[in-house]
């Protein structure tokens, strides 16, 4: 109770997420990451931690639903259960209501959970076989001493009725429900202790469309009536658009954007948001294919990209200052980079290479040599020294990978923040922190959502 | 037009449980054509994956095949007559159980299943494995196989091909495995190939590599797709020609502009309705009221009426059969509903009927589980 939020957070934000952290060992056990070496002292302990959540910072103000998206493997349950201490921090903080979570533990945070639940995505899983779904729902109450027996049954009639169930189902059982019933009695067992924020992680991935849009509208109706703040976690775009007031998009472990809805989907500013809005299939014969498609997969979360995550695959990674290429030019270079990567080809010539990757414009200058020299080694057979020069003089030497972005972009289409973690994005922050005659907010690494 | 490569005429599958009789597909009737992707499209529970496993004749007990036809190429996959005895029985012509497993299925019409990890042994190598089933339909030797394996990794876009030729499935990432499972489907080169649901379980950006890559290689190959989902978004942006199913039957079929721009059945208008669009903010969704009935005991009359903002009371009593409904020269845009002039069944005149639809949600409760004790 002491503990107060950071000082320039929202006073009004009901859940502050600082830089939160959350790690994992990626061995276990007695022998885990032990290495034998041929040279003293022979035995090695390599600590390798999957970082899964790793430096993020954002708020949820009181009434919204904060919708958070992002690819499988990206972190977005692992945040999810951290932000409501289901699973402890490395590091970090989250200040719910005003109190440090992070630094909760025992009995103080057991009461805590009373305003904060969570509904998970598959319904089948989540309910008790061998348990009625009145107990199911009045289970929670019991566990924080709310009501005594009877007001308890009461209540988990009056829930059923408001989550659009029939209140005589109090003595069936879980299997007996479809898939969107069952999703509706987790939201009324979710309910059950009057919480302020629920954390939703894919409630609606395993429904039928049809009984998707039952179980949305209900979920916003619900949000009026009892006055709810959501943190809506879905990858599916259509969604997210659907219920979210702000959206925020992660990528491996990090936060690469966060605006409000409309500006999100209408002016993306990430490289990635874009492609990642691109990619969605419409549901509209004549909407006319996508543009480009990301290439590569996503990185290991064991050891991430330096800088900007996203710059391995980033279609619009930007340009080493120590050259000075033409654009067309740098692109194929980094195709080239990335190809010879993941080993793309399989031809050796050096000829044909140049002809197939830069078209006849092959850089010149150091570039120039560079390039000829990584050509040289793959004439060789030498593909790890070819990658070795492509990645560490090129693709390395970008200010993407030098330098962690975080950037405060004018919002088009709102009044609210837009946070945008892209280099490309520098020119536009200075030029909007200049408007606000703030200029130490152009870029504040690590504070990307820090409200005034 | 062209004979159809596949034609299925009035297909019925039902499964004998305890319950009673489950009709999971219920008289259907589409073509397939070359070189084009048909959809399949419906909620879970339409018998979509029920039809495609019937055309493989894959319908395991208590499932069976109990009526239609099903014509492949000019040979009848599946077709019964009556014997002197006025039962049932397969038709002479009808392909031996040998001769659908030596000829037909992975050689000439190929699957690619939801699931890519359950499609894979765990326990071989992927190499291994796309190579056994080349060797296997291809009459070719070890060597021959591998290579043929190692340019169909390569042409579905997996990197270095030769050394991933020796991993195991659990090193490939999701999208990575079902690029294996088209390599499978593609390396006896079909004519027809059944996708069942192969980007559900995927990422949004890695659907999207595989749906341009697949249209791709169906140009380069020229082969047929049945291309089953939920996913209207995928109709849209894969299929040439559409068939909406609804409980076992389907309700509408049209090609894929007709369907999202001159719907005609009151389903196809809700599930276009009840979704979410990525592209630009609906205010309120409608869902579609209510859930699917079971298939033992289906509403008699259409079988949407249930849940049906259209409904009427002829809706309860004329069973609508598919109609077409184009007008002259147009492409043929077939659908079941009695709403349409076409069927004459006095829908103008009849009373609204309350329905899930029309009556709130609490009506629908009862409809699924049944007694729970």
């Amino acid at each position: 109770m002491s503990e107060v939020g950071p000082p320039e957070s929202d006073s009004e934000a009901l859940l502050q997420v600082r830089d939160l952290c959350k790690y994992f060992d990626n061995e276990s056990g007695l022998l885990a990451g032990v290495q034998l070496d041929d040279e003293f002292p022979y035995v090695s302990r390599s600590a390798s931690d999957v970082r899964a959540v790793d430096g993020v910072s954002f708020d949820i103000k009181e009434g919204e639903t904060l919708g958070l998206v992002g690819e499988s493997g990206c972190g977005k349950s692992t945040l999810a259960r951290t932000v409501l201490r289901l699973l402890e921090p490395t590091s970090g903080s989250v200040y719910f209501q005003g109190e440090d979570l992070a630094a909760l533990s025992g009995e103080p945070l057991r009461r805590k959970r009373k305003d904060m639940q969570m509904i998970f995505q598959d319904p089948q899983s989540s309910l008790d076989p061998r348990m009625k779904v009145g107990p199911i729902v009045e289970e929670p109450m019991k566990a924080h001493g709310m009501l005594d027996e009877e007001g308890r049954e009461a209540r988990a009639k009056e829930l059923l009725e408001k989550v659009g169930l029939d209140p005589q189902h109090y003595n069936r059982y879980p299997h007996a429900f479809s898939g969107g019933q069952r999703q509706r009695v987790n939201l009324a067992r979710a309910l059950s202790v009057n919480p302020d924020f629920i954390v939703c992680d894919e409630p609606v991935s395993a429904l039928d469309v049809s009984i998707q849009a039952q179980v949305l509208n209900t979920m916003e109706e619900l949000q009026e009536e009892f006055d709810l703040t959501y943190l809506f976690i879905a990858h599916d775009l259509s969604v997210i658009r659907h219920i979210s007031d702000r959206v925020a998009v992660m990528y491996l472990g990090n936060l690469v954007e966060l605006a409000d809805k409309e500006e999100l989907f209408e002016n993306p500013k990430h490289p990635y948001t874009e492609a990642l809005l691109d990619a969605i299939p419409v549901p509209d014969p004549r909407s006319g294919g996508r543009k480009e498609l990301l290439s590569g997969d996503v990185p290991s979360p064991i050891d991430p990209p330096s800088g900007c995550r996203f710059r391995t695959r980033c279609p619009r990674l930007i340009q080493p200052e120590s050259y000075d290429m033409p654009e067309d030019t740098w692109r194929n270079v980094v195709k080239f980079q990335r190809a010879v990567k993941r080993r793309a080809f399989e031809e050796t010539d050096p000829d044909a290479l140049r002809n197939r990757y830069f078209d006849g414009a092959v850089p010149g200058g150091d570039a120039g040599t560079l390039l000829d020299e990584a050509l040289g080694h793959i004439e060789r057979d030498e593909w790890d020294d070819a990658e070795g020069i492509l990645t560490e003089r090129f693709a390395d030497e970008s200010v993407c990978a030098t330098t962690d972005p975080a950037y405060e972009v004018e919002s088009d289409r709102s009044d609210g923040r837009h946070y945008a973690a892209c280099h490309l994005r520098r020119d536009e922050a200075i030029a909007a922190a200049v408007d606000e005659a703030a200029l130490d907010g152009a870029a504040r690494p690590g504070r990307p959502e820090a409200d005034d | 037009m062209t004979e159809p490569l596949l034609s299925v005429r009035d297909l019925k599958t039902q499964f004998f449980t305890e319950d009673g009789t489950v009709r999971a597909v219920d008289g259907i009737s589409f073509d397939v054509y070359e070189g084009e992707i048909v959809g399949l499209v419906g909620e879970s529970g339409a018998g979509k994956s029920v039809a495609t496993s019937s055309i493989l004749r894959l319908v395991d007990s208590p499932g069976e095949i109990v009526g239609g036809e099903i014509e492949f190429k000019g040979e009848t996959i599946f077709g019964l007559e009556e014997d002197d005895a006025g039962e049932l029985r397969p038709r002479d012509e009808m392909l031996s159980e040998s001769e659908m497993r030596e000829r037909i299925r992975g050689r000439e019409i190929a699957i690619i299943f939801q699931d890519p990890m359950e499609s894979l042994n765990p326990v071989f190598t992927v190499g291994g494995q796309l190579r056994e089933f080349i060797e296997i339909n291809r009459d070719l030797g070890a060597d021959e196989a591998k290579e043929e394996a190692i340019d169909m990794l390569r042409e579905v876009g997996i990197p270095a091909p030769e050394s991933r030729y020796d991993e195991y499935p659990h090193q490939f990432s999701g999208g990575m495995r079902q690029r294996v499972l088209i390599a499978m489907a593609l390396a006896c080169e079909p004519d027809l190939i059944i996708a069942d649901e192969p980007t559900t379980a995927l990422d949004v950006t890695v659907e999207g590599e595989i749906l341009e890559m697949v249209t791709e290689l169906q140009e380069k190959y020229d082969t047929s797709f049945i291309w089953v989902t939920h996913d209207m978004s995928v109709v849209a942006e894969i299929c040439d020609r559409v068939n909406v199913m609804y409980l076992g039957e389907i309700i509408e079929q049209a090609e894929v502009d007709d369907l999202f721009y001159d719907t005609k059945h009151p389903y196809t208008s809700a599930l276009l309705d009840s979704m979410p669009r990525p592209d630009r903010t609906v205010d309120e969704l409608r869902p579609i009221q209510g859930v699917m009935p079971e298939a033992i005991n289906p509403p008699a009359g259409c079988r949407f009426h249930s849940r049906c903002p259209e409904a009427r009371e002829v809706c309860r009593e004329v069973h609508p059969e598919l109609r077409d409904l184009s007008e002259e020269g147009e492409p043929v845009h077939t659908a079941a509903c009695v709403k349409h002039d076409a069927f004459d069944v006095g829908y103008d005149e009849s009373r609204s009927i309350e329905t899930q639809a029309t009556g709130g949600f609490s009506a629908g409760l009862t409809e699924t589980g049944g007694e729970a004790e």
